[in-house]
């Protein structure tokens, strides 16, 4: 199929159609899906803690409302595989998180630093204006990723923990795969 | 527990209230506004759960002190007691992570609507976004918890 066509093709496409544009070819069930997984690495890149700038909207494919819950600061992740189930591209990665920030049941956001490894899983859809893969929301399991750095009070930092801290923590981990 | 003719008037105070501008400053979050935008309520998922709750409910509502998704999450939100997703009904609270709105139904795929004040905090790797105060799939029904809120002198 010449270039043309498939560009042609791809904006025809309806949004759940199984089908990677940038590889031209329709994935089974089961089958890997390695265009996801660039997908999930770039908005996983946006979402570290040393990150200067929001994730953008055109790596989403799904809105994400309220945040998550938990919400981790994210030090280094690396993704594991994909396949596909249906419509959706299913994305795990190993996360590396140095503090869990969640909402106290009397208001205010409450930070725990600690180290720890997870592993999450991702579902992505394609998206019907590029047809590319777009992160449908938080992790199937619900976390999300947090800013720290626009915490303030009345916040809580638990246990003597800091943005610099954590930071520090973060830092020290931050080896990419 | 209120009856579904309460739980009706909670879905339309709900809806009748207009659009929010999402906040959880309150919380400790900068950079998320302060003040709504004109002629908006400010606050965050869970001050349209309490508005829709007391606003529908006056004093036949059992009450207490603003619920969060956490509260709700851990089973401490005061003035309401969770009900099986088979016995939830328009007015429930439903909860899903982080996000809380006022359930209005269950589509034909399983998924659990509400009505909700949407949006997310700065803290959010997003960044801050104030999204329309609408009805939203709150996704899969074995993903969601529903709470229903009691009436007055109930324990």
């Amino acid at each position: 199929m010449g270039t043309n066509k498939l560009v042609v093709l791809c904006a025809m496409l309806p949004v759940a159609a199984a089908w990677s544009c940038r590889t031209g070819k329709q994935e089974a069930t089961g089958q890997q899906v390695p265009a996801a997984e660039v997908t999930l690495s770039e908005a996983l890149r946006h979402s570290l803690s040393s990150a200067s700038a929001p994730l953008p909207d055109s790596l989403l494919a799904c809105e994400a409302y309220g945040g998550g819950d938990p919400q981790l600061a994210l030090a280094r992740f690396r993704v594991l595989g994909s396949a596909m189930h249906a419509d959706t591209a299913v994305v795990r990665a190993e996360v590396v998180s140095v503090a869990d920030v969640r909402l106290a049941a009397d208001g205010p956001y409450e930070v725990r630093q600690r180290v720890r490894t997870d592993t999450l899983s991702w579902s992505l859809l394609p998206l019907a204006e590029s047809g590319r893969w777009g992160v449908c929301g938080y992790s199937r399991e619900g976390v999300g990723f947090v800013r720290l750095q626009y915490l303030q009070p009345p916040a809580r930092w638990l246990n003597g923990a800091s943005l610099a801290s954590v930071q520090d923590l973060a830092d020290s981990l931050a080896i990419e795969h | 527990m209120i009856g579904a003719a309460q739980g009706m008037q909670v879905a339309r105070h709900a809806a009748e209230g207009g659009e929010w501008t999402y906040s959880q400053y309150p919380s400790g979050v900068q950079g998320d506004p302060t003040e709504p935008l004109g002629g908006e309520r400010l606050g965050d998922c869970t001050d349209l759960v309490r508005y829709a709750v007391s606003g529908g409910l006056g004093s036949a509502w059992a009450g207490g002190e603003k619920a969060n998704t956490a509260a709700f999450n851990n089973g401490t939100a005061e003035g309401f007691t969770e009900v099986m997703r088979s016995a939830a009904r328009p007015g429930d609270v439903v909860v899903r992570g982080g996000h809380a709105g006022i359930f209005t139904g269950i589509n034909s795929r399983d998924e659990v609507r509400g009505f909700a004040n949407n949006g997310q905090p700065n803290t959010s790797a997003g960044g801050y976004k104030d999204n329309a105060t609408r009805v939203i799939n709150f996704g899969p029904s074995k993903e969601t918890r529903f709470f229903r809120p009691l009436l007055a002198g109930e324990p």
